[in-house]
């Protein structure tokens, strides 16, 4: 690239409008200028005429003087007037293309790289080296440009005439010189007018010796012939002087510099040039060059000036003038016709001699001489007499002049109105002349725009620009390329969208001429533009590990937002690319065309089948093909699943057991097992952002597979199964599932997703996600690192059971307290025996899962409910009164047996298989989620968790186990109400009455059988009921007598209780014994011909475990903070004083049988006993050394203090028994026999009974609380002792005789009493104190006597 | 007159709406005039603060492009093509008011989630832009 050519754009329109010396020299000279290789002797003098430092001083058209620093000057060899090409021609179009050298670096612009614009470079850098051809381009227009008789830029100023001092009359050879062809030619031009100054230079070559010592004479012969015009030049040829080879070069780089130069596209010729000179002869070249313009050329010039300047001051100045030439105008005759004539190219031109030719040429000179004030207001003037005289071609050059002036004056550049005179000029040159003149156009565009350049007014440049001609595409498109560049350099921000813009235009332009590389070139500049300009989305996905970065960017070309931009442009690239047969560059734009659903849908069919038939012709030419990662379909990996064993209900993974009652825990969030062989589904969720259907084929995933090799080599460690075809609409999404079998164990990661589009294209999409973002280590934390993903991979444990399970005949719909009969079966299909499988239910009250059945056994089912033939009202039987844990039950393997439930088979072998019943229950209306866990293990489970009273290790499981979720609707069958009355006739009595409503409309039910199951309490029905359907709608009513079975053992539950929670609280042991069992009475109200037996096993475990449940329930939401696994130790099964009532019921044709149960239904005193515990103890409480334990015991103790508290207490009942009525005559009196029963098994009470007479009853009650007794007030009356103070032990009861006496017959109320009592040795000193220490007991309910 | 194109661009620069009256333009053409709009609009705003109505902001071939801003941020770009006689800039203005209006009735409909940087997908702004395009289509 010649750095020379890079001048300044100021000095660029200086040297290419500066005066040019037609030199003609004489043949004697050829020898010389043969041995150093010139042809002509301009070419010999044409590198000295750039930047000849004049440093003289001349003179304006004013007469003032300013300093003259530098001129330039063109030697020429022959000079005529042509018609110039045509642009648009050949010779045009050529020249742009030459413009562009093959060794050019077509490089992006240095302020666009490929991770964006570089702002700094933008504003520093010149658009010069941007599209460096440009400049080429430019030399060559200038060197290009001819003489035009409308103006005398190309016209020469003189001539220089050279003789050699071989010659032997030189001024004869001057004299020949003079009138050749060439010098006559210029001096009939239509500039000259004969008045061209000749200037003769006599060259004496110092070889020829011969001639040495007339050269003086002959000098001076000359001066004397030719006056003082005359130069000597004395120049070397004698090869004896020459210096080494380095100053030969040298020498010779002087022509060679300004050819190259000059000529920036020719290939410089292998010659050596000036061979036989030294650096002497060409600093005497110089000078010489110096001589003839300080002395003779500028001078002649000032001299034309000052000439032309007074010829022509009429016409410039003054109204005179104009009125002269007006008047000539219109009054004369033929002077017009005189001084216009017709120019080559058919327009109107000014004779040498007329005043506007004149006035040209002075304004010529003058700018040439660089007076461009003065020559700015001889061209306005000139200019308003072109246009007077219609000569549009001379108008034009003189408004391109004045633009132009007014350019180069410095000082009035930046305000002057410069662009309405380009404007003008060029549309003169285009439309006014007789022929478009477009090559001048052109010229005028191009100095425009290169003192544009030079003003840093780029504001104007693109403007400029569109004027050039846009026949010619490769023109059109350098000069939009230019433009885009202007746009570039846009103060006070480059407009980028016009940069990207024009750089389209011309990169669209540059496709039609042909030049691809330059529209490839543009239109990469447009892409990169559009995309550095957004800045992009903070993708945290693809930063990191992506292995090329060019997807990346295409693929957020492809999401940007001017789409269908983006899509034009990716277009054209991809169709170049193709052109190039550089497929893979292709591959790429192509590929960010796809998945782009902005584009219509006919472009987007388009381009598919484009890139289609682009995968076709490219057939083995790209590397591309094996890893084209399309846009197309979106499939998110985060959508993407892994299911095991697809083929069987529920959700399979590895789940931690904690046998605490809660739910199993998926472990490692969701590690995914299998064993070896098992098929494994995995689902993608593949969608089509088009709005076009496509089609994918051979869907299958890529894996990679680690782990286990040891395997022979001919089998694969897995296969992966193939979707033959997935056939997609327009933003369809489809669901595809794979199925994967692994044959060894190992790792296997689904890397991709692979398949062939539209039955061509083989694609690759990746499924790679980053894991979890690392925040371990401080790198990681200031860095973006990312954990690898795990989602997509599943391991292969040899070890982990392979069971087949199938729940078989699920109800969806049950009524409430119905049973359903469904089954779990389960086939061991893996190689190893499976020793243990545990079962987990959410509702343990839903099911009872029954001992399960090896299927070779054949044996049936047991029903639900046993019966046995004898009648038995009353039973006892003694059950462990533990809380176990009922949610978690081994169906093989750990012996579960002291539960008294079922003895499982220790194992399942390879190949068999079992079935396990399972009786659904509907216990509570409503519809409910029930789930249930089946985990197997290969291996012995150690210890039955079920039977662990305390799981103080916190043992735990990792079981591959299978979740169901099931649905269950229950619909209502029966409403039952309980509840409880004190016996008015026996302190320790109950009575319980339960009311039963029929909810169902069309069907009525039978209750067969209630039972009552309790501790303490038996139960006989006060009325034997025969009624035992119900109708529909109806309701029924039964009533039992509740009374005590036996006196309360020591043993209670309630006292263990107590124990073991106030050990808990205060003591460092964690309580681990297990309460004592408890003796139950199950009192059985038969209603039907059999009796259901409660005390057999699968019907009373399981009410025993519904039991537990819903007690552990109950115990869990009133003490949050003490832990599950101590339930067990502090508080037993059943209480003492609480019931569970059942009641058994089928439809009348016995299709739905089931039970009702109400549980805990309390029949003893009410009592917090509880708060108790929360007293500190005397003696054994742990130290805490930590606060953190202080707290939280101190958390445990508020927590149950704030209970809600129970109503109130009443540990004292009174019962009356009256005896017979005494009548002495008006007055009747009776014995009372008052029982006075202490329920409380804690406390000794000493009370105080005070029997109130009516008549007193106002100081005692507030009228409201009781009946009216004012019809009996004065009836009757207490006599005898009414005060008595005694002491009831524990569980006593007392017995106190008293005696009423009434006036007259009737019903009366004996109910009048108060009874104060105080526990004997209660601790009343703490805040926990129970309320019942201290009492004041009333009567809840009348007592009637007929008297 | 004829309106040849609307397009509203939201206020990063990214088209949320381009209609093409043109019969035999393709959208690309339209999309590249709205495209470079951008720049001169960037440049009207740093100076003109009270008017929404922009004026004139290039003119490209045989087709002239106006600008106006929204408060939001967002800009209506309207391309005609090269009037015959004389436009009066309240014309211009009407039609922009208009689409403003149109546009303001999405963004303001409750039941609507149409927020102002996103794409206008509104059957009732359709209809609304085609008449305007079909009252100037002469």
């Amino acid at each position: 690239m010649p750095k020379a050519s890079l001048a300044q754009k100021k000095d660029f329109v200086a040297k290419a409008l500066c005066p040019r010396l037609l030199v003609c020299s004489s043949s004697a000279l050829d020898n010389l200028l043969h041995v150093n290789n010139f042809d002509t002797f301009a070419e010999l003098l044409a590198p000295f005429g750039q930047d000849v430092s004049a440093q003289i001083t001349v003179q304006d058209g004013q007469g003032a003087p300013y300093f003259l620093d530098k001129i330039n000057v063109k030697f020429i060899t022959d000079f005529s007037i042509q018609k110039p090409h045509a642009v648009g021609g050949p010779e045009v179009d050529e020249m742009v293309i030459s413009s562009v050298l093959d060794n050019i670096d077509k490089q992006m612009p240095e302020f666009l790289t490929e991770t964006g614009i570089d702002m700094e470079a933008v504003k520093s850098e010149e658009p010069i080296g941007w599209a460096p051809w440009y400049t080429l381009f430019r030399q060559q227009w200038v060197n290009d440009m001819q003489a035009s008789e409308h103006e005398s830029f190309m016209h020469p100023v003189a001539c220089l005439l050279v003789a050699s001092s071989t010659d032997t009359d030189p001024v004869w050879t001057l004299k020949e010189l003079q009138n050749s062809a060439e010098v006559m030619r210029v001096r009939e031009n239509s500039f000259s007018g004969n008045s061209v100054m000749f200037y003769y230079m006599l060259v004496h070559d110092e070889r020829d010796t011969g001639a040495m010592a007339t050269v003086d004479y002959k000098f001076d012969l000359l001066r004397k012939a030719l006056g003082q015009n005359c130069a000597l030049l004395r120049l070397n040829s004698n090869t004896n002087l020459i210096g080494d080879d380095s100053e030969q070069s040298k020498v010779s780089n002087v022509w060679r510099g300004n050819l190259a130069a000059t000529y920036p596209t020719s290939p410089l010729p292998d010659k050596q040039y000036g061979q036989m000179m030294t650096m002497r002869d060409v600093a005497a070249l110089k000078d010489c060059v110096k001589q003839v313009m300080v002395r003779s050329v500028v001078p002649h010039m000032q001299y034309m000036i000052r000439l032309l300047s007074d010829q022509t001051a009429n016409q410039r100045r003054g109204i005179t003038g104009r009125l002269f030439s007006a008047g000539r105008r219109y009054f004369g005759t033929t002077t017009r016709n005189i001084n216009t004539f017709v120019g080559v190219d058919g327009d109107v031109c000014f004779k040498y001699d007329s005043p506007e030719a004149m006035m040209r040429k002075l304004a010529d000179y003058s700018f040439m001489l660089k007076d461009f004030r003065f020559a700015q207001s001889v061209y306005q003037v000139a200019r308003r007499d072109f246009q007077s005289e219609k000569a549009w071609k001379c108008y034009a050059g003189a408004q391109e002049m004045v633009g132009l002036c007014k350019l180069m004056w410095e000082v009035q550049a930046a305000r002057s109105e410069f662009d309405t005179n380009f404007d003008d000029a060029i549309s003169m040159y285009m439309h006014k002349t007789h022929q478009p003149q477009v090559y001048l156009a052109m010229r005028c565009v191009i100095m425009y725009y290169e003192m544009l350049k030079h003003h840093k007014m780029y504001a104007y440049a693109p403007q400029a620009l569109a004027r050039a001609p846009a026949s010619l595409p490769s023109l059109y498109a350098v000069m939009n390329e230019q433009a885009a560049y202007a746009f570039m350099k846009m103060a006070p921000q480059p407009e980028m969208r016009k940069f990207s813009f024009y750089a389209m235009i011309a990169g669209q332009a540059y496709q039609k001429a042909g030049m691809g590389e330059l529209a490839h070139r543009c239109f990469r500049m447009v892409r990169l533009t559009l995309s550095a300009r957004r800045p992009l989305p903070r993708h945290d996905d693809d930063d990191e590990e992506e292995p090329s970065e060019q997807p990346a960017k295409s693929s957020s070309l492809a999401r940007s937002n001017w789409a269908a931009i983006d899509a034009f442009v990716n277009h054209e690239l991809g169709r170049q690319s193709v052109a190039a047969q550089s497929y893979d560059e292709a591959f790429q734009y192509f590929l960010a065309l796809m998945g782009n659903d902005r584009v219509p849908p006919p472009l987007q069919s388009k381009y598919l089948q484009e890139l289609l038939q682009l995968f076709l012709e490219s057939g083995d030419q790209s590397t591309a093909h094996d890893n084209i990662e399309l846009p197309l379909p979106v499939i998110d990996p985060r959508m993407a699943r892994i299911i095991m064993s697809p083929e069987l209900e529920g959700e399979d993974g590895v789940w931690e057991w904690r046998f605490d009652g809660t739910m199993p825990q998926i472990v490692d969030g969701g590690k995914r097992c299998c064993s070896v062989g098992e098929s494994v589904a995995v689902l993608l969720m593949v969608s089509n952002p088009l709005t076009i259907g496509v089609t994918l084929n051979n869907f299958t995933l890529d894996c990679r597979f680690s782990g286990d090799d040891s395997g022979d080599g001919s089998t694969a460690a897995f296969d992966v199964s193939t979707v033959g075809s997935v056939a997609l609409e327009g933003g369809q999404m489809a669901m595809v599932t794979v199925n994967i079998v692994v044959h060894r164990p190992g790792k296997l990661t689904i890397e991709g997703a692979k398949y062939l589009l539209c039955d061509i294209l083989p694609s690759f999409k990746s499924l790679k996600l980053p894991g979890r973002r690392l925040n371990d280590t401080k790198e990681q934390r200031s860095s973006i690192a990312y954990a690898p993903d795990t989602a997509l991979e599943f391991t292969i444990d040899p070890h982990l059971p392979c069971l087949s399970i199938s729940l078989e005949d699920l109800p969806d719909t049950l009524m409430s307290g119905s049973m359903h009969l469904s089954k779990v079966r389960i086939e061991n299909t893996g190689d190893q025996a499976c020793q243990g499988i545990l079962l987990w239910q959410s509702h343990p009250s839903f099911f009872d899962i029954r001992s399960p059945m090896l299927d070779s056994d054949g044996a049936s089912v047991p029903d639900m409910y046993p019966t046995k033939e004898t009648s038995e009202p009353v039973e006892h039987k003694t059950v462990s009164n533990t809380l176990r844990d009922s949610s978690t039950l081994a169906l093989v393997g750990a012996n579960s047996g002291s539960d008294g439930y079922f003895l499982p088979p220790t194992s399942l072998d390879p190949g068999h298989s079992f079935t396990v019943p399972i009786w659904v229950r509907g216990d509570r209306v409503g519809a409910h989620t029930l789930t249930l866990f089946i985990g197997a293990s290969n291996d012995l489970i150690p210890e039955p968790p079920v039977t662990l009273v305390c799981n103080r290790t916190n043992a735990s499981h990792t079981l591959r186990s299978r979740r169901y979720d099931l649905d269950l609707v229950v619909t209502p069958s029966l409403r039952i109400n309980a509840f409880v009355r004190a016996s008015a006739r026996a302190p320790s009595e109950r009575l319980l009455g339960v009311e039963i409503e029929n909810l169902q409309s069309d069907v009525a039910m039978h209750i067969s059988q209630t039972t009552c199951v309790s501790g303490h309490y038996q139960l006989e029905p006060l009325a034997k009921s025969t009624e035992t359907a119900i109708g529909p709608q109806q309701t029924l009513s039964l009533m039992y007598r509740a009374r005590p079975v036996r006196d309360v053992s020591e043993h209670r539950p309630e006292s263990f209780a107590l124990g073991a929670l106030q050990q808990f609280i205060y003591s460092a042991e964690k309580p681990e014994k297990e309460p004592v069992p408890i003796a139950l009475t199950y009192s059985t109200d038969k209603m039907g011909d059999t009796q259901i037996d409660c005390t057999e096993s699968p019907l009373h475990s399981y009410m025993q475990r519904t039991r537990a449940h819903w007690r552990r329930t109950m115990l869990r939401s009133e003490f949050p903070l003490i832990g599950a696994r101590y339930l067990p130790a502090i508080f037993p099964l059943y209480g003492s004083f609480s019931i569970d009532f059942a009641l058994f019921w089928h439809t009348p044709d016995k299709s739905h049988r089931g039970h009702h149960s109400v549980t805990g239904i309390d029949l003893g005193m009410p009592q917090d006993y509880l708060k108790e515990a929360l007293v500190p103890p005397a003696q054994g409480i742990a130290r805490t050394l930590l606060a953190e334990s202080m707290q939280e015991r101190s958390a445990l103790v508020q927590s149950i203090a704030a209970r809600p508290m129970r109503r109130s207490e009443r540990p004292l009942d009174v019962g009356f028994t009256v005896g017979e009525i005494q009548q002495t005559g008006d007055l009747r009196t009776a014995k009372v026999q008052i029982r006075i029963r202490n329920h409380s098994w804690r406390f000794q009470y000493r009370l105080s009974l005070e029997l109130i007479s009516p008549i007193d009853l106002d100081e005692y009650v507030s009228a409201d609380v009781r009946l009216d007794y004012t019809g009996s007030r004065s009836a009757w009356a207490w006599v005898g002792t009414t005060q008595f103070d005694r002491t009831i032990d524990k569980h006593g009861e007392i017995q106190i005789d008293a005696e009423f006496a009434c006036s007259m017959p009737g019903a009366i109320d004996i109910a009048i009493w108060q009874l104060e009592a105080e526990a004997v040795d209660a601790a009343a000193d703490t805040q926990f104190a129970s309320q019942d220490t201290r009492c004041v007991v009333q009567p809840t309910q009348p007592f009637f006597v007929l008297v | 007159m004829k309106i040849h194109c609307i397009a509203i661009i939201n206020r990063h620069g990214n088209p949320i709406y381009l209609r093409n009256f043109d019969n035999y333009q393709e959208d690309v053409k339209y999309h590249y005039l709205a495209h470079t709009s951008c720049d001169v609009i960037e440049e009207r705003l740093t100076t003109k603060a009270s008017d929404l109505y922009l004026g004139l902001l290039q003119t490209v071939g045989d087709m002239v492009v106006y600008g106006y801003a929204m408060n939001t941020g967002n800009k209506i770009i309207l391309v005609m093509s090269v009037p015959e006689s004389l436009v009066r800039g309240a014309e211009i203005r009407d039609i922009f008011q208009q689409i403003h209006a149109a546009y303001i009735a999405v963004i303001c409909n409750p039941f609507n989630e149409q927020r102002i940087e996103d794409r206008i997908e509104s059957k009732k702004f359709d209809k609304a832009v085609a008449e305007l395009g079909r009252i100037h289509a002469k």
